[in-house]
Order: structure tokens, then C-alpha cells, then sequence
């Protein structure tokens, strides 16, 4: 038995890890812009295809080169999307047109793929599928690259906003933009990076989550939901709370497959979300995001 | 000259706010433009830093054309606002705000330390603070850090826009002394929009006038400060 939960407990948190990047990306978005960003699941799902279906599977890159490749190219995704469509969308009046805006975003971009990459699904062999025998429980190079990578860009982003000169610029937009367009910072240059940046969070999840699920059109459609649900739950606006919120689903839902059936599992967060909604709406971190 | 702002129009949407509003700012000077809520002081300080558009009109800032430039842009060319409301980054330690300040200003970190220095002597509150989250501060203090922010970047031009706003009349005094002071030992140009006539026509060499998007009055302030309908208008007699 406690194998088993202690097994749930690493799935879980791997998850929940990828659930909080999702959280945090949705949070760069959101602070910078003020934009809810319903296209970045499909960011995601580009970022794998760009990485496993072109890179490794067409063009047989070594692997350090085709993430290097993909973060760039995502990078400039990101980049343009910003000048082309959000920094004109957080100006507008309502932020509806904002958001609609986004899910025809998401849908372009996934009648795109289907067109550049096709519809049927693929594996990349090879791509973090090992599993190891630790004692008496299993742990996939996965779930492991996924914690070590989820601590590692967590940090990188921490030190980025408070040490460097564009994080700060950065926290400053987020806080304030007509103080920071006073202190000479350009909000658009500002969003512009903001959303490269993001979308490269999104490459790297797309890494990450090909071992879990196959390649395909609709691969982030349920990792995007509940990185949404992670970001309501933890606080919505506020980093730690994306971090705290998706960790605490992703332990949730796993270790509920011991109640209730595994198909039943992603109902969870969903529940969650409804709970805290009805209940906490600011999420468990949310005092802290209102007074900063 | 530093600042002429020619007959400029300007609109929010559909609505005109400001008519042909005129104003001028002399090296050295302190220049106060008072009125009523609503009269279009607030449309002015935004109209110069290019928040609000100008449909006609030129503004023109030592010499230079700013009128259609975007804000980022007209503060790097040295013209600082220390908005209504103080507007300081709630989340960031006042440290951290008044390393903003100087974002457009590049400083070795020896050189940055010594300006940081040089405001917590003109505001020894702000050094106690430091390490503290500006949104935790009273506004006294969040007003201190906004116009310490603002010299941060060593502006050519500084304009305080309702700066008493809700402080207690003792740190208002404060306040204006702090300005007079920026201004002589600095011999930085300010102006000061109030809805504190009183305060602003005793603190300034000129003022302006302003009444529903038109300039009703302008010049020396100790004579407005006598003028009968002035006195009637803003001085409550």
C-alpha cells in the first residue's frame, strides 16, 4: 500500500509540475497583458511538433539541437504573435474581444498543424521512455526530467525577475503601466518579450509532456485546462500560488485513483476548481497576490 | 524656454477636453496650474507625456517637436510625471522603485548607489523603508517614494500632478518644502497641478488657470493670488 501511494505521490507530483508550468505560463500572460491566453495549449501541441515531428522525427537533429531550435523558433513565435495580435488586443475596450481573440488564436494554429503536420498521431521513440527500478517501485526518466527541469526553470524565472534589468521591467508593467511607461520602460517591447519568453515555456512543456501522451492535434487540450484550474487554485496573478495550485492538483488526482477509477481521474481538478470557486475564489495563496 | 505647449486640442473619444490649452515653462521656474475637477489639469500633464492624443497644437520640449511621441519616449528625453495617485510599484520594495527610476539612465552600480543615497537624504523616511513593499507604506510616504522615483532619472522637467491628494496638511507642508528645495538646490523646472490653489500659488513664480478645457488665467502668482475672481474661485474667499 504504501509503495503504491508513494509511486502516486512522484506521478503526481511530476504532473502537478507540468499542470504549474501551464499555471505560471498563463500567469506571465495574464500580469503582463492582462490578456487570458486560451491559445497556449495549442502553443504547447506546436512547440511538440515543431520539436518531435519535424526536428527528430523528419529531420533526425540530435537532440540538444533540436531544443535549442525549437525554443528559438517558438521564441519568435511568441514574439511576433505579441506584435501582431496581443498588444493590440490588451489595449481594446473589453477584455472579451481579447479573449475571443485568443481561442481563434488556438484554433488557427491547430488548423495549421493539421495542415503542415497531418492528423494521425505520433510517438517519438527514444524521448525520455526509459523506466528505472528503484527498490520496489518504478520511475520513468520522465517523471524525473520533469521535476529536475520544472525546479530548474521555476528558479531560472525567480532569478530573471528579481535580479536582471528586463525582469524587472517586466514585474514593473505587471504592477503598473502607466507608472512604468513614465519610467521610460516601453510596454510593448515589454509584452513582446514577455510572450516569447512564454511561449518558450510552452516548448519546454511540449518536451516534457510527449512521453505521456502521444503527438497530436488535441494532446494539451486537458494539461491546458488544468493548468488554468491551477492557477484559480493557487491565486490567480501570483507565481507561487501557479506553483502551489498545480502541485496540489496534480497529488490530488493521482492519489485519488486509489478511490475512485483512474478514468474518473481528471474529473478531480475539475471539481477542484468548482470547489474553489465556490468557496475560496481567490485560491489558497490569493491574500498574498492581492497585497502585493 | 523648456517646455511650450502651443493651442493644443485634445479629446477623450469623442469628447473634447482641452481648447487650445497654452503654457509655458522658463528654466529654473516653478509653474503652477491650478482648477477645479474636471477643468483638464490631469488632460494637460497627459497630453504633454503623450498618454492622451493631441489633435491639434504642437508641444514642443527644449526645442524639440514631442508632440505625436509615444510616453517611454518623451520620459528618456527628461521629462518625469509623478502621476496623480503616486502610482508607485506596489509589489517592489522601495529599493527596487527607485532602481526603476533610473531605468532609462545607464549607471555603473557604485553610481546608482550614490543617487540612491543622495534620496534618502533628501527623504531619510525612504531609508528606513527600504527593504519594504511600497504598497505597505502610508501616503505620505508612497508620495516621498513617487517623487524620489521621479528625480531617480535626473529629469529636466518634473510635473507633480495633485501631489497633497489625501495627505494629512503637515505632510503636505513637507511636501512643498521638498519641492522648493528640488528646485533651488537642483534648479530643476517644476510644475504643479493642484487643486490646492493656496499651496500652488505660494509656492510658484507663475500660474495657470484652468476652467473646463480653456485657460481662464495666467501669470505672476503673487498678483493671482490677489485677483479678486481667483480669490473668489480657488482661494474660498
Amino acid at each position: 500500500m504504501s509503495t503504491m501511494v508513494f509511486q502516486l505521490l512522484i506521478t503526481g507530483i511530476a504532473y502537478g509540475m507540468i499542470y504549474s508550468l501551464v499555471g505560471i505560463e498563463y500567469t506571465l500572460i495574464w500580469n503582463s497583458s492582462g490578456l487570458l491566453n486560451f491559445s497556449h495549449d495549442k502553443l504547447i501541441t506546436l512547440g511538440a511538433y515543431i520539436f518531435g515531428g519535424s526536428m527528430i522525427i523528419k529531420m533526425n537533429l540530435d537532440n540538444p539541437i533540436a531544443i535549442v531550435l525549437t525554443l528559438a523558433i517558438m521564441g519568435v513565435v511568441g514574439a511576433l504573435l505579441a506584435a501582431g495580435i496581443f498588444n493590440r488586443l490588451y489595449s481594446m475596450r473589453s477584455n472579451i474581444f481579447a479573449i475571443i481573440g485568443t481561442v481563434v488564436l488556438a484554433k488557427i494554429i491547430s488548423e495549421f498543424i493539421r495542415l503542415f503536420w497531418g492528423s494521425g498521431n505520433m510517438r517519438v521513440s527514444g524521448w525520455l521512455d526509459k523506466t528505472y527500478f528503484i527498490g520496489g517501485f518504478a520511475i520513468t526518466s520522465a517523471n524525473i526530467v520533469i521535476i529536475i527541469v520544472a525546479i530548474l526553470l521555476v528558479a531560472v524565472l525567480e532569478v530573471f525577475f528579481k535580479f536582471t534589468k528586463t525582469g524587472k521591467a517586466m514585474r514593473c508593467v505587471e504592477q503598473n503601466k502607466k507608472a512604468a511607461a513614465l519610467m521610460g520602460i516601453n510596454i510593448n517591447r515589454s509584452i513582446c518579450i514577455t510572450t516569447a519568453l512564454s511561449a518558450m515555456i510552452c516548448a519546454v512543456i511540449g518536451f516534457l509532456v510527449i512521453p505521456l501522451v502521444n503527438i497530436s492535434a488535441t494532446m494539451a487540450t486537458t494539461i491546458g485546462l488544468k493548468g488554468f484550474c491551477s492557477g484559480v487554485i493557487g491565486g490567480f496573478g501570483y507565481i507561487p500560488g501557479a506553483i502551489a495550485g498545480g502541485i496540489f492538483i496534480g497529488v490530488v488526482e493521482n492519489l485519488a485513483t486509489i478511490f475512485i477509477p483512474a478514468v474518473y481521474k481528471d474529473a478531480v481538478s475539475f471539481l477542484l476548481l468548482i470547489v474553489f470557486l465556490l468557496i475560496k475564489p481567490t485560491g489558497f495563496l490569493g491574500k498574498r497576490a492581492q497585497g502585493r | 524656454m523648456i517646455l511650450k505647449v502651443s493651442g493644443i486640442d485634445s479629446y477623450y473619444g469623442n469628447v473634447q477636453a482641452l481648447h487650445g490649452v497654452s503654457l509655458e515653462v522658463n528654466e529654473k521656474e516653478i509653474v503652477a496650474v491650478i482648477g477645479s475637477n474636471g477643468a483638464g489639469k490631469s488632460t494637460t500633464m497627459n497630453s504633454i507625456m503623450g498618454a492622451v492624443p493631441v489633435k491639434s497644437g504642437t508641444i514642443e520640449f527644449m526645442g524639440k517637436d514631442i508632440t505625436k511621441m509615444k510616453t517611454h519616449e518623451i520620459s528618456r528625453l527628461g521629462i518625469i510625471e509623478i502621476p496623480e495617485g503616486r502610482e508607485v510599484f506596489p509589489g517592489m520594495t522601495v529599493l527596487e522603485n527607485l532602481e526603476m527610476g533610473s531605468y532609462s539612465i545607464k549607471r555603473s552600480r557604485t553610481e546608482l548607489k550614490n543617487k540612491i543615497e543622495e534620496m534618502y537624504d533628501l527623504f531619510p523616511r525612504l531609508r528606513e523603508r527600504a527593504k519594504q513593499r511600497a504598497g505597505s507604506l502610508s501616503g505620505g510616504e508612497q508620495q516621498m517614494l513617487a517623487v524620489a522615483r521621479g528625480l531617480m532619472s535626473d529629469p529636466k522637467l518634473l510635473m507633480c500632478d495633485e501631489p497633497s491628494l489625501g495627505l494629512a496638511p503637515v505632510i503636505v507642508d513637507d511636501m512643498f518644502d521638498i519641492f522648493i528645495r528640488v528646485n533651488k538646490e537642483l534648479g530643476i523646472p517644476i510644475i504643479i497641478v493642484e487643486q490646492n490653489a493656496y499651496m500652488a500659488l505660494q509656492i510658484s513664480k507663475r500660474c495657470y488657470v484652468l476652467e473646463n478645457g480653456y485657460v481662464t488665467a495666467s501669470g505672476d502668482s503673487e498678483k493671482l493670488s490677489k485677483d479678486d475672481t481667483i480669490i473668489k474661485a480657488y482661494l474660498g474667499g
